[in-house]
């Protein structure tokens, strides 16, 4: 049994206040533990007050007549949190006594004897938050002073804390014992359910302000039901601040979750909290959701099933709100966590084991719950079972293995049963289907069943073929191989390729990838024409991405496919372009070899062997019989050598290429004047076309000193009149414009 | 409507804002309203048009439109405490006045007595009148609600108000009237009724006693049964209640506190220190003889009573015999600290009930003596016109 200490301070108006030496409204006395500041600070930060209208309040007549004052001013309990100025946290609880009448009526001071506000709150400070228990021990063991509340200047223990001198307090202590849980009613059973409502809205992240519990109970069954929610679970009522029984005032405080008031009180302000009406003859309830779990409970309560509302109540404290909540898998959740029978596979399916994963549960609880659900599991394969529990069952065990693996406890006769049904009996297809948490159930199986248990290839792949879904095959093979994946690369592709199987490249594709298999596959379809014929264009990419890296260890790569695969491969057109590509881009660092090996070795197009042919000529700066508009543009893009290109150019000219074509080699081959007066002298002794030679003229940008330049290499004087006496600006515009 | 100019003090939690800031709540759907982050033109009522002044945009219609619901709301909030703020108070000059004093030094009693004479004696201030402002979002809160339980028990029910506890949260709830006189703009006058227990402790003043600061006068009460001398020659009992200027130490030592500038307008402010219950003097003059106070007498009642106007000259006698009867009762201290400290201090006698009460009842009809003597004083010192007497 744990001991709570706690400090108190007691504060009214009296005549004389511990801490200022003051009459009046203030710290009377206090715990000698507490200081001054802190003992001040506490009370004004507390609120306490006891608010009545003015024609409600005592007069000195009434207070003399009857100064049994509690049975019309009921007593104010408060529990809240306090933050202090140095960011501490104090936890109060606090009586707030009315006592209607200044001190000076307790000590015949006239000038202190006025009527209506005066009150006593005693209040207990605890550094930890306290349990809702240990607030409700001392609400129903009434640790608060006065113990006499007779409102008299005969009622010397109250006159104490108004009158003379203040005494100390010691600090106070309480012991923290269980209650038991009460006689569950229907009035309570609603309080339940505002309280979960409560918690619940706690728990869900939303924008909505909170919704607080405002309860209305008569003032005589308020100890007992601050008492019966102090038995109720911690979880659920740690932190639940509350302001019981206020004489006039109906708002829940801001500080406040609990607001309980009596029959007299005005109607509850805050209209959005959840409303619990006890007062009437039937319980009413507003601001409230319906729903099973709700409607059962009543029921509970009308059945006085109070242990299933205590473990109702623990379930719901598990449960992950945030989460869509089925609230009739939560009294199944109870049945897994407190009842003593086990469960079958027809309790469960992969929703509720949903449900049940979303609870916190503690490892205690969260053990048993399993091995129910484990039991149920393993049940299944214990006996000749059908199809759809099989169904059920792999389902479920596909679920907790993905999403919580470590709950999965799967006897070795269960994954034998499994592997047995579906590789000997060849059942695979029919208890997979579609679903995908089956087929990890049964990868499962095979995952943590015994090796020996497992088939031999012939039977494994007998079995695949029984399915055609790509998934299926994918997971079964890797699961099946493991490690030696990569070694029976050959025997799997084969397999695969004798099987009806949806997407065979894909597949194949999917457990080879070539980027990380290019080495095996380079042996595999060398080895075998079929490979090669049906995965004609596996290779392209790979070959086509590495090219820009290393194009001629790349091409050789290629090279080394024996002719029968490449003609099969039917890519050679594009690698080798990818190849002529890179390597226009820095000719001289082609193979000659390659060059040579490519039009030998590879089957492709006419065009491609001519790009080919002129890189090699090119290379070795032979002549080419041919020049046309491809090869002149190809030769530009790879020949740096200017009188090479110059040569090509005279033999260029026989296609007769159009003028744009030739400005164009000016622009990327003519490196200074010589050059252009030679590209000039050519085109004119081969096209003789004054009109050609001026339009070129016309579109070279160059300036007045460069075409001088030009001219002056020049030797063909009809050229150079051509170039010299139509070279003005007004006669290039007039040309442009048309006119001779 | 257009409204620009300076910043207007919430009457709850004292927060400074422009006109443009302030916010509105939807009577409908009850939505806060800000102002937008950029100003359109869709936002502005039909006559409300942007106005550059100070290189501030200062704009703001007497309603806003509500977004979700379409209807105009009109029920202006500060923007800090979201409490609600009189329209007409944001458009024009607001007086806070506070009425401070330790417990039992009357406050309650003064300014239901204050209030009701206002009502009662306005036509000798220019014809004034004054009309509670009932804004707050309990219904019991209002001003008028309030006011009238206190009238009905002092005035028909002859009993003493209860003493104002600490912890009551009407404490902080400010009693807002509008004085208004014809063609004229309105001012409007704030009032708190704070327990006297709040300012035992420097601390509790920060946080219990905020529109101290925030208030543009002050009425400071003392009550004239707890000065030593006034106790020996009356022969009542020391015992219980503290010194009349008990607490004028925390109050001193908490402006002082404050940073140079707030401690500078702290100690700027028109303050009345005013003497409370002084029935008990000038009904027993004869007790008191020499050291009574000259030129007081409960016959002679305001001079403004006569309907001839105010008399500063009136304050400034009264003001000197109070001055000159705390010489004559030894109280030299406090005078020179109000000397020292207080740049605009004047101090006044009066007596909300006219007589001496029971403990809790009062021996006769409730006949209130110079009450209003330093509101004028203080309205007049904050510009509010009133017929002053030439002299």
């Amino acid at each position: 049994m744990n001991n709570t200490n706690f400090q108190q301070i007691v504060c009214t108006s009296s005549q004389k206040s511990i801490i200022t030496g003051l009459d009046g409204f203030g710290v009377r006395t206090k715990s000698a533990s507490i200081s001054d500041i802190e003992a001040d600070e506490i009370y004004y930060k507390s609120g306490l007050n006891y608010q009545l209208p003015a024609d409600q309040m005592a007069t000195e007549e009434i207070i003399a007549q009857n100064p049994d004052l509690d049975k019309m001013y009921p007593n104010t309990y408060i529990f809240r949190d306090i933050i202090l100025n140095n960011g501490t946290h104090r936890y109060i609880v606090a009586r707030t006594l009315y006592v209607g009448i200044d001190y000076g009526y307790f000590a015949q001071i006239d000038s202190a004897r006025r009527a209506g506000t005066n009150y006593l709150s005693h209040i207990l400070i605890f550094e930890e938050l306290p349990t809702f228990s240990t607030i409700s021990a001392i609400v129903n063991r009434n640790l608060f002073v006065p113990h006499n509340t007779l409102c008299s200047p005969d009622n010397k223990e109250l006159c104490s804390f108004l009158v003379g001198e203040p005494a100390l307090l010691n600090d106070g202590k309480i012991n923290n014992t269980e209650n038991n849980f009460p006689e569950i009613s229907i009035e309570f059973g609603c309080v339940i359910i505002a309280l979960l409502e409560w918690y619940k809205n706690t728990k869900v992240s939303s924008v909505e302000p909170l919704k607080k519990v405002a309860c209305k109970i008569t003032q005589d069954k308020i100890k007992d039901l601050i008492q019966a929610i102090g038995t109720l679970p911690t979880d659920l009522t740690n932190g639940l601040y509350f302001l019981a029984n206020p004489s006039f005032d109906s708002h829940v405080p801001d500080w406040a979750n609990l607001l309980i008031v009596n029959e007299n009180s005005q109607p509850i302000a805050n209209n959005d909290n959840i409303i619990v009406d006890l007062l009437g003859n039937k319980p009413k309830m507003h601001n409230i959701e319906t729903n099973y779990l709700y409607k059962q409970i009543i029921e509970w309560c009308k059945n006085k099933e109070s242990k299933t509302i205590q473990k109702i109540i623990q379930v719901y404290l598990t449960a992950d709100f945030n989460y869509k909540i089925n609230y009739q898998d939560l009294c199944l959740m109870m049945d897994l966590m407190y009842s003593n029978q086990g469960i079958t596979i027809h309790q469960i399916d992969i929703n509720k084991l949903k449900q049940i994963a979303s609870h916190n549960l503690k490892p205690k609880q969260s053990a048993t719950v399993w091995k129910k659900i484990n039991n149920a599991i393993n049940e299944v394969f214990d006996e000749a079972s059908d199809t759809k529990d099989i169904q059920t069952t792999l389902q479920c065990i596909g679920f907790i293995y993905c999403e919580c693996p470590d709950k999965l406890e799967l006897y070795d006769e269960s994954c034998n049963f499994i592997i047995d049904t579906t590789f000997n009996r060849q059942e695979l297809a029919q208890i997979i289907g579609a679903d995908q948490y089956r087929l990890e159930g049964v990868l499962c199986a095979i995952r943590q069943g015994k090796e020996s248990t497992l088939p031999n290839e012939e039977i494994f792949f007998n079995t695949l073929k029984t399915t055609n879904s790509q998934t299926i095959w994918e997971k079964f093979i890797k699961q099946y191989y493991g490690n030696s994946l990569r070694g029976s690369m050959d025997s799997i592709i084969m397999s695969i390729l004798q099987s009806e199987v949806a997407h065979k490249d894909q597949l194949v594709k999917t457990l080879f990838p070539v980027e990380k298999y290019a080495a095996d596959w380079l042996g595999i379809i060398n080895d075998n024409l079929a490979f090669a014929k049906s995965f004609p264009s596996i290779l392209t990419p790979y070959f086509v991405s590495k090219m820009e890296q290393s194009p001629n260890e790349t091409m050789r790569k290629y090279l080394s496919i024996n002719k029968g695969s490449l003609d099969l491969l039917k890519d050679a057109d594009k690698i080798t372009n990818a190849y002529l590509n890179v390597i226009s881009k820095d000719a001289p660092t082609a193979d000659k070899s390659i060059v040579i090996n490519i039009v030998k070795q590879l089957n492709i197009p006419v065009s491609t062997k001519k790009k080919c042919a002129v890189l090699y000529a090119v290379l070795t700066e032979r002549d080419i019989p041919s020049v046309g508009n491809t090869t002149m543009s190809f030769a530009l893009k790879i020949c740096k050598n200017k009188e090479y290109l110059l040569k090509l150019f005279e033999t260029w000219m026989d296609s007769k290429p159009e003028v744009s074509a030739i400005v164009s080699f000016v622009d990327k081959a003519c490196d200074n004047a010589e050059h252009v007066a030679k590209v000039f002298e050519t085109y004119y002794n081969k096209n003789k076309s004054q009109d050609n030679i001026l339009k070129i003229a016309d579109q070279i940008k160059w300036s007045k000193s460069e075409r001088k330049a030009v001219v002056n290499y020049i030797n063909n004087d009809d050229l150079k009149e051509i170039l010299t006496q139509n070279g003005g600006f007004l006669q290039k515009i007039f040309r442009k414009l048309g006119f001779k | 409507m257009i409204i620009f100019g300076p910043k207007t003090t919430c009457p709850y939690c004292f927060g400074r804002f422009y006109s443009s800031d302030v916010h509105f709540k939807c009577g409908k759907c009850k939505k806060d309203i800000e102002p937008p982050k950029e100003i359109s033109m869709k936002w502005l009522s039909k006559d409300s048009k942007p106005i550059k002044k100070n290189h501030r945009w200062i704009i703001w219609g007497d309603t806003a439109n509500c977004p979700d619901c379409g209807l105009d709301a009109s029920l202006m909030r500060c923007p800090k405490c979201k409490k609600p703020v009189p329209t007409e108070m944001v458009k024009h000059k607001s007086v806070i006045i506070s009425i401070i004093g330790a417990r039992s030094s009357g406050k309650t009693v003064y300014i239901t007595t204050l209030i009701n004479e206002l009502k009662r004696r306005g036509e000798y201030l220019g014809n004034i009148a004054i009309s509670a402002v009932n804004i707050d979002d309990t219904p019991t809160n209002y001003t008028s609600n309030r006011y009238d339980e206190w009238y009905k028990q002092l005035y028909i029910n002859s009993q003493l108000p209860a003493p104002t506890a600490p912890g009551d949260p009407r404490n902080e709830i400010p009693l807002i009237y509008e004085i208004r006189r014809k063609n004229a703009n309105p001012t409007f006058l704030v009032f708190y009724d704070t327990a006297g227990e709040n300012f035992n402790n420097v601390n509790n003043i920060a946080a219990k006693v905020q529109f101290l600061k925030s208030s543009d006068a002050i009425i400071f009460l003392l009550d004239t049964m707890q000065i030593s001398h006034v106790q020996k020659v009356l022969g009542i009992s020391t015992s219980g209640g503290q010194k009349f200027d008990g607490i004028f130490d925390n109050i001193l030592t908490y402006f002082n506190q404050s940073d140079p500038k707030a401690k500078k307008q702290c100690f700027n402010k028109s303050i009345a220190f005013v003497f409370s219950k002084i029935d008990a003097i000038l009904d027993n003059e004869a007790k008191f003889k020499e050291t009574s106070i000259a030129n007081m007498s409960m016959g002679k009642d305001s001079y403004f009573i006569n309907g001839e106007g105010v008399s500063l000259a009136e304050f400034d006698s009264i003001d000197n015999s109070i001055k000159g009867a705390l010489k004559a009762w030894d109280e030299y201290n406090f005078l020179n600290n109000v000397d020292i400290y207080f740049k605009n201090a004047k101090y006044f006698g009066i007596s909300a009930l006219g007589s001496n009460p029971t403990p809790n009842r009062l021996a006769k009809p409730v006949s209130p003596y110079r009450v209003l003597d330093p509101l004028v004083w203080l309205l007049h010192e904050q510009n509010f016109p009133l017929p002053i007497k030439q002299e």
